[in-house]
């Protein structure tokens, strides 16, 4: 009997499959990724920016009294890289944390380190200022976050795939098997039995 | 074959001159790593006595970066690290340290007299300048570098309560930037090469 050979699809092969599982799970990590990214993005996450704080005149005098100087949040939000300048066009010199300003001045900090601080603060009535440094996303957090899900996902697939659709040996590989397994008996002298078993 | 190696030779060449000169032409301004009085203002001059029992006269130290703490001998904890930091940052400048003077301003001038600061000094680097004086001159200069001081618990082995801030003096004068005392000494004396270079 004359066996046909028959083509297989690339999908057959196991070196395909699994590149194409591989692929799958890339790229659903990657969309995943995303999705979750621009889901829980805040919005201390932007282009790293100046952020300006004005202490308005007679702030000192406000604190002394125990109002709130306006426009001042007891509580602020930074991303990694952003700057932050505290105005002071009080009388009296102010403390924002890391932050000193003389008189009229202005200073600013780099916030290179992401971090949470509580600061002592001469312009809040309750002389403490949050300030929260978060860090923000970027290509190499998105990269990394692929990195981790991509490969798992991908051997899920894989393992789904071969359950669903398993892969059939190629008629190739069938010959070259047959041809080998006929070799050996023709060197150790036992014939095939397809052989042996002819009239 | 002996063209080739020159043209290799002068690839390479050329590859480092653009190199370094595109590093050169897009690296950013330097950014101090504190906080930055911009644009500088005069550091508030005062007048008041080392341990010598000499007058010592902020304005005239131009010329100098000048690095200034308020502190007091009997300190338990934050004076004596950061005079220790300032024993890093000087060893850290090596030979530019000559152009950097670190001052010590009591906060306590009823127990810190010139003899004693003298001696207290001493235990870390003699060239180190304490300085004390008068309780108006020494009260106006608090007040100018919006320094706190008070004794929460009066008796015999009273602590002070006292801002723990450094502040960066620069060679014409100005008052540059100011630093928390966890700012690392490697990171105060970086800026103070920058201050001493005229940046």
């Amino acid at each position: 009997m004359v066996r046909r050979p028959v083509k297989l699809s690339s999908f057959n092969t196991l070196g395909w499959r699994i590149a194409l599982s591989l692929a799958a799970g890339l790229l659903l990590a990657w969309g995943l990724s995303e999705v979750s990214f621009f889901i829980l993005k805040d919005s201390s996450d932007h282009v790293p920016q100046q952020i300006e704080l004005v202490i308005p005149a007679g702030a000192a005098e406000r604190v002394a009294r125990g109002e709130a100087p306006p426009s001042i949040p007891p509580d602020m939000v930074f991303g990694v890289g952003d700057t932050l300048v505290v105005k002071n066009a009080d009388t009296v010199s102010h403390q924002l944390g890391p932050v000193w300003v003389p008189p009229g001045a202005s200073a600013s900090l780099s916030l290179d380190q992401a971090a949470k601080f509580t600061y002592a603060c001469t312009f809040q009535p309750s002389r403490y200022l949050g300030l929260d440094v978060r860090p923000r996303v970027t290509w190499a957090t998105r990269v990394q976050a692929i990195a981790f899900a991509g490969p798992p996902m991908a051997a899920l697939i894989a393992i789904y795939s071969f359950v669903l659709w398993p892969v059939r040996r190629s008629p190739i590989a069938d010959r070259k098997s047959h041809n080998a397994k006929q070799a050996l008996s023709v060197e150790t002298g036992d014939l095939p039995s397809a052989i042996s078993d002819k009239p | 074959m002996r063209n080739a190696k020159v043209l290799l030779a002068a690839g390479i060449a050329i590859g480092l001159t653009l190199a370094v000169a595109g590093t050169m032409l897009f690296a950013g301004p330097y950014t101090f790593h504190g906080s930055v009085i911009d644009p500088a203002v005069a550091a508030a001059d005062f007048t008041l006595t080392d341990q010598n029992g000499q007058p010592f006269r902020l304005s005239d130290q131009k010329g100098k970066v000048a690095l200034i703490f308020f502190g007091y001998t009997n300190c338990p904890d934050v004076c004596p690290t950061t005079l220790t930091q300032f024993k890093k940052i000087r060893a850290q400048l090596g030979q530019s340290a000559d152009r950097v003077e670190f001052v010590l301003i009591t906060v306590d001038p009823q127990r810190d007299t010139p003899d004693r600061l003298r001696d207290y000094l001493a235990g870390f680097d003699p060239t180190f300048i304490g300085l004390t004086g008068s309780l108006p001159d020494l009260q106006a200069a608090y007040h100018e570098y919006g320094v706190y001081q008070a004794i929460p618990t009066p008796g015999p082995d009273y602590t002070v309560d006292h801002t723990t801030r450094i502040y960066a003096v620069d060679q014409r004068g100005n008052l540059r930037v100011t630093y928390t005392i966890d700012t690392a000494a490697e990171d105060v004396a970086q800026d103070v090469q920058q201050l001493i270079k005229g940046n």
